[in-house]
């Protein structure tokens, strides 16, 4: 902690950058939250813990200063797809890096009735993402906090069940998701914490002609998020922070990994965020690209 | 007014009786209430607006830009650039429309009897104008000198253009026409190619018993009233109609509010002096 | 006082009856949410101390609601009122909260025009409010603000939870005809109130906040939201609304302040970035509205703590907005 805060107090002080995004203290579940740190003596705050759950490089999109973040591994991927998109070049900020060995599953930690983040993460609250982790260490940082997470070995891998799941009956399927997307406020959180959701007018908000109807009557839901799988198709990179942020536990990740799923099968093993030479598909056209779907 | 039944967002339907292209993207209409019990009962003072609706689009904000002393219709002018205005300038005479209103408040005409007044309008900011000057000239007497300044980027995007020849015909108001001083800029001979605030600049009118109504772009607002300060003439002298985003017009959905102010209830219809006090939100 | 004693099967019992001949609405738990459902669906009742995730607000103020259908065609329109549900409906065990934001709501939904559709709700509503002796969540902050949790004086009933059981009083005609169904008998009740929160904030910030709505503060109050809509669609007094057509009806939908959307025109956006759009959410709540209406668009129930992703507490925003910086001179924010 000591090298974070005395790393942020630097930057600061120097000029280097405008503002620290960590993470500070919260007496409430997951006892973090995110901070933004302008003065070198209030970076006495920043913590990083197992309760760090947030996405923080959702905010450096618009925000225009030069800022230094703390960067997850899995987070990183997002800042790859970023530049590649030419959304967010990559000298518009620093990356602090981390060593993380797993993120609590807040929801698991409020049923526990926990008071305070535990000491080791166990398996009963580490979130579901962590479990199949590869990423451990923040790779491209420009600072590196502590020491490097030595391997762990993944608990699971990373598309575990979804053939199985998607394998049911499609009408049951079909009934299935109608509920659980019944229960869609429409609170667009899982659109506003998405690092890679960035666009100015959103879909769901263009009028004319209006796509996706806005309210949550007759299915609508059904079709706002059939619409956000195809806007992450290729892009999503697993942080899963919309599933956190959900307030009604829609399993958004099994949508999100099953496309990231399909486009690894269908281009080359792609994974979005992996490798900052590797072309995302929609950028990229290769000869043996699979055509069987055209004729 | 509403519709029947306490349904507070049902509409009254009207029917398009005349249409009218003012510009390439700017229309007239004009509509008749469906039902003659409504449209003999219906009453509203200049300034006021309506929420019109063309069905399957939607809804939207427009000042009902006719005087209330030229009764039996309603009309509104409307600049195409989204949705329910797409649809609407789809629409020709015979054509159904639905209107809830009047909301608002409205140009404080009593007080402005037996005063000189001068109108200031930019582009289509003529519209909710054009209502308290129809008025005027209706009832010429009750008031002391009427001038009118209008501007717009070209001689094309002037509205009303057969209401303007009227005026300069007319020996109850003044009228100076201009254009934006822009590159190439052709005009008529009596139009002057000159922003409002230098023209102001030149006039220098007198603020003495005088009331000045303007509206138009917000920047058009802001530096004519910035020059009207400059020469002398008090806040509250100075009355204009805002515009903000609006859905359901009569102050419950919390949409159309400047701080405390909503825009639909406490205006659209402002003096300067007001909008002076309000939070720089607009 | 006395008061009608019930037990935890009386109340079982007397919801059972009441739900087939009435709509009852009650806190349902399903898969771990709990919210107010349709007792007819199915579940069991909580009638423990916990807090649904939205606010029964969405009973009164639907989050999609039919204004009117229309079948439009070239050169006629017909409008068809939305099907009349007079069916009269209880809504059982909300919290005083909740309660008090109906009444709150009240003064807009009949300011100048009387909006139908909430009033007749409200009419044929029976609501059995459950105190709060004690904070349900450490994120309640009702008593801060003033509101004593141990009374609804708005509610047709009001009930009572001690380790002997349940306390009920009828406050009006609806809420004796409903308790009735309950059965239990007349005891003596002891004395409920409710625990004395440490913190009171102070919430007469009104004029602070207009004074100082330049202040570069506002900036800090919550940099780390990010704009959904989850406080503005859980909170109990959040009312702010869009109409839309779609699908041959015009429905009024729920809205959010946060958004980018909420005031965007094509010729401006008065709140183009989000510390004012922020700062439009405390200010119409703690500022605006009671100007307005002399109450504060808010009731301490801390949902919007407990829901937010970003895990901004609204208690530590409001203790900033009264410690707001004055502007720099000479310029707006």
């Amino acid at each position: 902690m000591e090298q974070l805060i005395q790393e942020a107090k630097e930057l600061l002080e120097e000029n280097k950058v405008d503002v620290v995004i960590g993470y500070r203290s919260s007496p409430l579940p997951p006892f973090t939250q995110p901070a933004f740190i302008r003065r070198p003596e209030d970076c006495e705050q920043l913590v990083f813990n197992c309760g760090s759950v947030y996405n923080l490089t959702r905010y450096l999109i618009g925000l225009g200063e030069k800022a230094a973040v703390v960067v997850k591994g899995c987070e990183q991927r997002g800042l790859v797809v970023l530049e590649q998109e030419n959304m967010l070049p990559r000298d518009s900020y620093l990356v602090i890096g981390v060593g993380c060995s797993g993120q609590v599953d807040e929801k698991k930690l409020m049923e526990g009735g926990f008071d305070r983040l535990p000491e080791q993460l166990s398996d009963e609250l580490i979130a579901d993402k962590c479990l199949y982790c590869d990423q451990h260490n923040t790779p491209d940082a420009d600072i590196f906090i502590g020491d490097e997470v030595k391997s762990i070995e993944p608990q699971k891998e990373r598309y575990a069940g979804l053939d199985e799941f998607f394998a049911q009956d499609y009408e049951k399927l079909y009934h299935q998701w109608t509920e659980v997307f019944s229960r869609c406020i429409r609170c667009y959180a899982c659109r506003n914490i998405c690092p890679l959701c960035y666009c100015e007018q959103c879909i769901s908000y263009v009028n004319m002609p209006q796509w996706l109807p806005r309210s949550v009557a007759d299915n609508n839901n059904y079709l706002f998020h059939m619409r956000r799988v195809l806007c992450m198709a290729g892009r999503c990179i697993d942080c899963g922070e919309c599933e956190r942020a959900c307030p009604v536990d829609i399993p958004l990740r099994t949508l999100y990994k099953r496309i990231a799923q399909k486009i690894e099968g269908f281009f080359y093993g792609y994974r979005a965020g992996y490798n900052r030479e590797q072309l995302p598909p929609l950028q990229d056209f290769n000869k043996d690209d699979s055509a069987d779907f055209i004729l | 007014m509403t519709a029947e039944n306490g349904n507070l967002y049902k509409p009254q339907i009207v029917t398009v009786t005349d249409v009218w292209v003012e510009t390439p993207t700017i229309k007239t209409f004009r509509m008749v209430f469906d039902d003659p019990k409504v449209g003999d009962n219906f009453t509203f003072k200049a300034g006021q607006f309506g929420e019109y609706s063309v069905f399957g689009e939607g809804e939207a904000t427009f000042c009902i830009a006719n005087s209330p002393t030229r009764k039996g219709y309603i009309e509104c002018s409307v600049k195409e650039v989204a949705r329910m205005t797409h649809g609407l300038h789809l629409l020709d005479v015979g054509y159904k429309v639905g209107f809830r209103g009047p909301y608002g408040n409205w140009f404080p005409l009593e007080e402005m009897k037996g005063k000189k007044l001068m109108f200031i309008g930019g582009g289509i900011g003529l519209a909710p104008l054009r209502s308290l000057i129809q008025n005027v000239l209706d009832i010429r007497k009750d008031f002391d000198q009427v001038d009118i300044i209008y501007a717009a980027r070209c001689e094309e995007e002037f509205v009303y253009k057969r209401e303007i020849e009227e005026w300069k015909a007319s020996s109850d108001c003044g009228l100076c026409l201009a254009v934006d001083p822009i590159p190439d800029q052709v005009c008529s001979d009596d139009v002057r190619v000159s922003f409002i605030p230098s023209i102001l600049e030149e006039m220098k009118p007198d603020p003495k018993n005088r009331i000045v109504i303007t509206c138009g772009p917000p920047i058009m607002i802001k530096l004519v009233t910035a020059k009207l300060e400059e020469l002398g003439w008090p806040a509250e002298q100075i009355i204009t109609t805002l515009e903000m985003k609006m859905k359901c017009g009569l102050g419950k959905c919390g949409r159309c509010n400047i701080g405390s102010t909503y825009v639909c209830k406490d205006g659209p219809v402002f003096t300067y002096e007001q909008i002076r006090s309000f939070p720089q939100e607009y | 006082m006395k008061m009608q004693k019930l037990s935890e099967d009386d109340i079982r019992a007397g919801l059972d009856k009441l739900s087939r001949e009435t709509v009852v609405y009650a806190p349902i738990e399903q898969e771990g949410r709990l919210d107010f459902r349709e007792m007819e669906k199915g579940g069991e009742v909580e009638l423990g101390a916990r807090k649904t995730i939205m606010s029964a607000k969405k009973l009164f103020l639907p989050q999609a609601e039919e204004l009117f259908s229309f079948r439009a065609g070239k050169h006629s329109v017909e409008i068809i009122d939305p099907p009349k549900d007079e069916e009269p409906l209880v809504l059982f065990a909300c919290r005083p909260c909740e309660m008090r934001a109906l009444e709150i709501m009240d003064k807009v939904f009949n300011w100048d025009y009387a909006d139908s559709q909430w009033n007749e709700r409200r009419a044929r509503a029976t609501i059995i409010v459950f105190a709060c002796l004690e904070p349900l969540t450490e994120t309640c902050f009702c008593n801060s603000l003033g509101i004593d949790s141990s009374r609804s004086d708005g509610a047709d009933a009001i009930i009572y939870t001690t380790a002997e059981g349940f306390f009920a009083r009828a406050h009006s005609e609806k809420g004796e005809k409903a308790l009735k169904v309950f059965g239990g008998k007349d005891e003596e009740a002891p004395e409920f109130t409710t625990r004395d929160f440490p913190e009171k904030f102070n919430t007469d910030l009104q004029e602070e906040m207009m004074e100082n709505f330049e202040s570069p503060t506002w900036k800090e109050v919550a940099p780390a939201c990010i704009g959904c809509g989850i406080c503005t669609f859980v909170c109990p007094t959040c009312h702010c609304f869009d109409i839309q057509d779609e699908g041959g009806r015009r429905v009024r939908l729920w809205d959010y302040c946060t958004g980018a959307d909420f005031t965007l025109m094509l010729a401006h956006q008065p709140r183009p970035t989000q510390y004012r759009r922020y700062r439009q959410k405390v200010m119409h709540k703690y500022s605006y509205y009671p100007t307005r209406f002399g109450e504060i668009l808010c009731t301490g129930c801390g949902r919007c703590i407990d829901q937010c992703p970003q895990n901004i507490d609204f208690r530590e925003v409001l203790k900033k907005c009264d410690q707001l910086a004055p502007a720099e001179t000479g310029g707006g924010g």
